[in-house]
């Protein structure tokens, strides 16, 4: 099991299960076509655990790292 | 009259074809949630044609306050048509909003944006089979440099009419019977379809079910959501109903993609890439917004911003004011009406005039930062700071937008999803230093303190910051909530802002300033040079007698403790509350100063350097401008709230500036 937190920039992975609380940012990831299946690229962490930064289908966006642990991925 | 809804994703483009279609100048920036408010503007050459440009949205159940106005406009105004704007380079996600408005059964059209964009990124997108598809007209656009906005204009004009789309989506036998059931329970006498309404309150969208309460049929409808979830959890793999919906349009979706979408190459590394690897650095990112923050600064207040004003105010000293006096001489004008107009109106309205330069380079450089893609960075490398404060890193977008104005400022804090972090946002925005307190320091820091003026200003600018941060902290610990923040932003590509969008915007923030001194600031100058020419035994007294002076004299002890207790200082401070700015035109008049020099020398003897900083803390903190409450009260909704933001306003100033001035005594400053 591996989570989106845990991955390095410039790693990609597929999404697995989004088990994220917060239902807003939960339907605003749907939103932005992060489901099951979706590859996702991180780009970029910010220093002293703050957001991730990563592509997905062509789009940048930016999450808390906290969320980014709710996120199992697989690696690609 | 027709009116026609823009309606599209965030930042996609829809004020700039707004703009475009209707000559308007609206505030157009490169962060999604620049517009978010609804506007009103007509076609040009075609007056009968209104088009509304509303704030983007990600989907039709809105998840912030900006999204909602948009879904509340789609439920109360009865539009005749609806223009969607899709981001060519954004297909999938773009037409997930599509589906759903096509489902409001209006005539319709798409305007495809971003070409330009999407080429460059090696997709093509087929207009002529998007359209084929969707049973709509599809123009494909670049609202940027205007490519195809003349098109969009022709087919708004033949929209409507008896062509209503034919589009449906088939739920599948467990749903439909369900909407149809619902359909009949809400009627159909409203501005949007039944079938829409059902489909949407399946979904939980929040927006139509406060529609369906006011209208008091969500009561009847309750059970039935649940009993339908149940079902579909248990017969198709999805998770909630609203996952269902979710996946129906997206099969959809994916097979119109695959039809009217072309990959041609693989990507390269973008620009955007390129320049966010230095911009989000891990250890860069938050020195290279230090450095971009002091180096607008310096332009505005050493390099550039500070000499033009100086400019500007020998003119209107030496050439202005004596020339004015002259011609009113020459006209026969009484010694009332020259002292009104010389001593008035030239001191007040012109001594405020006179930052004009300082300011426009002040928002040039601001809206320099917002069209060129920087601002949602700036949100990303702050967002832990922020955190540790109880705020998110989007809080800091309605701040910077803040140190140009605080109304705007205010309104931004809408695309903040959790109300609790939009109202501290809200309430905080104010202690950022806006441009109407630059012509304060600028004559205080100018006067006091000549050979470290941008330094002195700095930490103003930094003590609003951080008085702001504490204060979040503040409130969130006493609001008691540690529960998690939510942190959602996208980052769009960069673009080099246009010459022609950066003027604009810049004259369109300007503009304020400048009316404010037709305005407000006429009118207060005016005001208060009666006020200063009556007396109690009469007319054209001694300025110490003057009314003024007894006004100020009432509440001057109040200050004396923070350095400042003369009534000059009161009186100011009290028109201050109209626009900060007004503190120097009253300054101007009260030492009645003929020029920008002597008003220098008679400052100079009231205040000392200590009382001068302590005066200028006092200015950065204490309550917010009129606008900018009337803007709080509007945003919060909320009385209680307002008076709120006002009250703790003017109490940590006070503190704050007691602070400065006793401790700068204890310290020895105080001579
Ligand atoms: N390259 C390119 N840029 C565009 C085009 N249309 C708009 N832009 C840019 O996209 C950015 C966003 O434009 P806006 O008109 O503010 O977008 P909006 O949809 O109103 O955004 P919100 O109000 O935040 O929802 C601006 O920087 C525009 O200059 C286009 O066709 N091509
Ligand atoms: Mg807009």
């Amino acid at each position: 099991m591996m989570f989106l937190n845990e991955l390095k920039p410039g790693m990609k992975a597929k999404v697995k299960e989004i088990c994220i609380e917060n239902e807003m940012l939960c339907r605003r990831l749907m939103d932005m076509g992060i489901a099951e299946d979706a590859e996702i690229l991180i780009t970029c962490k910010a220093p002293l655990g703050g957001p991730v930064a990563l592509e997905c289908a062509n789009q940048s966006i930016c999450i808390r790292r906290n969320d980014a642990a709710c996120i199992q991925v697989e690696r690609v | 009259m027709k009116q026609t809804a823009l309606v599209g994703n965030p930042n996609c483009g829809k004020t700039t074809l707004f703009n475009s279609i209707t000559g308007s100048y609206e505030y157009v920036g490169n962060w999604p949630g620049v517009t978010v408010e609804k506007k009103v503007g007509v076609l040009s050459g075609v007056s009968e044609e209104q088009i509304i440009d509303l704030p983007g949205l990600y989907s039709i159940n809105p998840v912030s306050a900006d999204e909602a106005v948009v879904t509340n406009c789609l439920l109360e105004v009865p539009v005749d048509g609806i223009l969607n704007i899709v981001d060519a380079a954004q297909l999938n996600r773009s037409l997930y909003v599509t589906l759903q408005l096509l489902e409001l059964q209006k005539p319709m059209l798409i305007a495809l944006n971003m070409i330009d964009v999407a080429r460059n990124r090696g997709i093509k997108v087929d207009a002529v089979k998007l359209a084929e598809q969707l049973n709509i007209p599809v123009t494909p656009i670049i609202a940027r440099s205007g490519e195809g906005c003349n098109d969009v204009k022709t087919e708004i004009t033949r929209l409507g009419g008896e062509t209503k789309p034919s589009f449906f989506i088939d739920y599948g036998p467990l749903v439909e019977p369900m909407i149809l059931q619902i359909e009949k329970i809400v009627g159909d006498e409203h501005t949007v379809p039944a079938r829409w309404i059902a489909i949407q309150y399946l979904e939980g969208n929040a927006a139509v079910e406060s529609w369906l309460t006011v209208r008091g049929l969500l009561d009847q409808l309750n059970g039935h959501r649940i009993t339908l979830e149940e079902q579909i959890i248990e017969i198709q793999s999805v998770k909630s109903l609203s996952q269902y919906f979710r996946m129906v349009r997206s099969v959809l979706i994916s097979d119109m993609v695959q039809v009217v979408e072309q990959r041609v190459n693989a990507r390269m590394v973008t620009r955007t890439q390129q320049l966010d690897r230095i911009v989000t650095h891990p250890l860069l990112g938050a020195p290279v917004f230090l450095i971009f923050m002091f180096l607008i600064f310096k332009v505005t207040f050493d390099w550039v911003g500070t000499p033009l004003s100086d400019v500007l105010s020998i003119w209107l000293d030496q050439d202005v004011s004596p020339w004015m006096n002259q011609f009113l001489i020459s006209q026969g004008a009484s010694d009332f009406i020259i002292a009104v107009i010389t001593n008035g109106i030239i001191s007040g309205v012109g001594g405020v005039l006179v930052f004009v330069p300082q300011i426009f380079l002040l928002f040039m450089m601001i809206s320099f930062i917002e069209d060129s893609g920087y601002m949602a960075r700036v949100a990303f490398v702050m967002d832990r700071i922020m955190q540790l404060f109880g705020l998110n890193g989007k809080a800091f977008i309605p701040m910077i937008i803040g140190f140009g104005c605080n109304v705007p400022g205010v309104m931004a804090a809408r695309t903040i999803e959790q109300p609790r972090e939009r109202l501290f946002t809200i309430l905080l925005t104010p202690l950022m230093s806006c441009s109407a307190r630059l012509p304060v320091y600028s004559l205080f820091a100018g006067t006091f303190f000549a050979a470290n003026q941008s330094m002195v200003v700095f930490s103003l600018y930094l003590l609003g910051i951080i008085v702001a941060l504490v204060l979040a902290k503040v409130f969130s610990l006493f609001a008691g909530v540690s529960g998690t923040g939510m942190f959602f932003i996208e980052l769009p590509p960069y673009r080099v802002p246009q010459w022609k969008t950066l003027w604009r915007s810049t004259w369109e923030k300007g503009k304020g300033f400048v009316r404010k001194a037709g305005t407000f600031i006429f009118g207060g100058s005016v005001l208060i040079w009666l006020l200063s020419y009556l007396g109690p035994t009469g007319a054209h007294v001694q300025m110490n007698e003057s009314l003024l002076a007894i006004i100020g004299g009432w509440i001057a002890p109040v200050f004396a403790p923070i350095g400042f207790g003369t009534w000059q200082a009161g009186v100011a401070l009290i028109t201050g509350f109209l626009a900060k700015e007004v503190v120097v035109s009253t300054m101007n008049i009260i030492y009645a100063a003929p020029d920008a020099g002597t008003l220098a020398t008679a400052i100079g003897q009231a205040f000392t350097p200590l009382s001068a900083y302590s005066f200028m803390v006092f200015v950065l903190l204490y309550v917010p401008c009129l606008a900018t409450v009337a803007v709080i009260r509007k945003e919060t909704g909320s009385t209680k709230w307002t008076w709120f933001s006002v009250g703790y306003a003017l109490v940590i100033a006070y503190i704050l500036a007691l602070v400065v001035y006793q401790g700068g005594k204890l310290l020895g400053f105080g001579v």
